[in-house]
């Protein structure tokens, strides 16, 4: 593995934050002029008085791996468009121009499709309940929930939250926030019955699924997260899966510690027991450029070995809008394994 | 000597019958004051996670630039959090639909939208409170008024 080459574009991804600060400037001065328009770069285009939103983001992503040719792509290009007005109703969609992430049943020529990622309606009773129906991100972790490139500190996305559970659900959502002891606690209940609208074909699509998450935010540096899931997916319809996990997010002036576990056993089927682990820590390094490290683990019943991945990187994230990755990944054990460099470039727009 | 203690109880006493107020105010309309609020639902409302009144009426927070050193106090007696540490938070909520609360160039327009706005709620510096609004929490810290 060429850690090396990690050095190489370190320093590299130094220069640019030495030209990125000259730029900021320029930026300043850009976000001003925009403003008449109503326009910040990351904060979305409001339509007139409409109610309506348009924003989005772009990314583009390059690797070299073990066994695989480099390459580059445009790995997302999504928009998103939303309404609210001043009642309780709120539409969301979002449409992703993508390259699936997964392997099951695509080939290297048929990676792209145009996904719906999001497709719902929203009604606000009160902030103790809101309704959702449509299409949305499951909320199993912290990770899947704002997996956008630009929201996330690497290219490369945990393996438990692309294995252990598909990425959407399509069906009936209930949110809200509830007072539990003086704290804030956030909850979100959903069903669903399948059917889901423009599956991702490189992924495993739930036929029907219920679930809970809460989120407590302990003191204004650590949040806890909780998850419990039961569903079955279309490849074995048969098999009924039960899910909880567990995830944490500390921060502190720039500094970040997070992670997520996951637990999931199959009802008929003892030997599909899966779990897994990943705790991942941010560390800035000044002129916007950060250090992130992620330790993962990964381990299936029927496999004799575990998966370990170490994922090692820097980060220059000049604002809220966009950000470039650079990062070396080392995998060992049963599971996939995918030694190599990556690095992307995104936009939030 | 006694001169001296004269003019120190005279001071305190000036000080005292004259109100000069110090502090963060958080204001809003006369006419559209919940029963009250407190420090925690602050914190909700200006990261758009509390967005009702009780009354039903949505609420509409109103902030001031990032670079204001009274929205820098604000931000750090509500979060422990500079403007700039909350922006991961914001990036996150974007890609949800939901965008930050409303920023105003100065504190008179913050008075001026708060007391036309049903359901605004702003902060301003204490020693600039009028008739225009009412203060329903006062919060330490701040820049020294005429700042």
């Amino acid at each position: 593995m060429p850690f090396h080459r990690l050095i190489v574009w370190a320093g590299a991804l130094w220069m640019l934050a030495l030209c990125g600060d000259v730029m900021a400037q320029d930026d300043t001065t850009l976000a001003q002029s925009v403003n008449g328009t109503g326009y910040r770069l990351g904060q979305g285009l409001p339509l007139g008085d409409t109610g309506f939103t348009l924003g989005g983001y772009g990314s583009a992503q390059w690797q070299t791996l073990e066994a695989a040719e480099p390459r580059i792509a445009l790995s997302h290009f999504s928009l998103f468009l939303w309404w609210e007005g001043n009642g309780g109703f709120k539409f969301f969609s979002e449409l992703d121009n993508e390259e699936t992430q997964n392997d099951r049943d695509v080939d290297q020529d048929g990676r792209h499709y145009l996904s719906v990622e999001r497709l719902y309606v929203d009604y606000s009773f009160s902030d103790a309940l809101t309704l959702r129906a449509g299409k949305f991100l499951t909320p199993i972790g912290r990770w899947n929930q704002v997996h956008a490139d630009p929201l996330v500190w690497t290219t490369s996305r945990p393996l438990l939250t692309r294995e252990f559970f598909p990425d959407n659900a399509t069906g009936l959502m209930a949110i809200g926030v509830v007072n539990l002891l003086g704290q804030p606690l956030e909850y979100t209940a959903y069903l669903s019955g399948g059917a889901e609208v423009r599956p991702d074909p490189g992924q495993d699509p739930f036929t029907d699924a219920c679930g809970l998450r809460i989120n407590l935010p302990l003191g204004s540096n650590l949040q806890l997260g909780f998850s419990a899931a039961s569903f079955r997916q279309a490849d074995e319809v048969s098999v009924r899966k039960h899910l909880a996990g567990v995830d944490f997010m500390w921060t502190l002036h720039g500094y970040e510690l997070s992670g997520e576990g996951i637990y999931r056993r199959a009802e008929t089927s003892p030997q599909q027991l899966v779990k897994g682990a990943f705790v991942q820590g941010v560390v800035p390094l000044g002129l916007h450029v950060s250090a992130v490290g992620r330790l993962e683990a990964t381990s299936a019943l029927d496999q004799n070995d575990a998966t370990r991945r170490r994922v090692l990187g820097l980060v220059y994230r000049p604002d809220r809008a966009w950000s470039i990755k650079f990062e070396a990944v080392r995998d060992s054990g049963a599971g996939i394994v995918s030694n190599g460099m990556l690095a992307s470039a995104s936009v939030l727009f | 000597m006694v001169g001296g203690i004269l003019a120190l109880v005279a001071s305190l006493w000036s000080a005292q019958a004259f109100g000069e107020e110090s502090g963060i105010a958080i204001v809003m309309a006369p006419n559209a004051v919940p029963g009250h609020v407190n420090r925690d639902e602050l914190a909700l409302i200006f990261k758009r996670k509390k967005r009702y009144w009780e009354s039903g009426e949505r609420v509409q927070p109103v902030n001031l630039p990032a670079t204001h050193l009274l929205r820098r106090a604000f931000t750090m007696q509500v979060y422990n959090h500079t403007p700039e540490e909350l922006e991961d938070y914001w990036r996150d909520q974007y890609f949800q639909g939901v965008l930050p609360p409303y920023v105003l160039a100065s504190e008179e327009a913050v008075i001026r939208l708060v007391s036309a706005t049903p359901g605004a709620i702003g902060y301003v510096s204490a020693c600039s409170t009028d008739h225009r609004v009412v203060v329903v929490l006062r919060l330490e810290g701040g820049p020294a008024c005429g700042h």
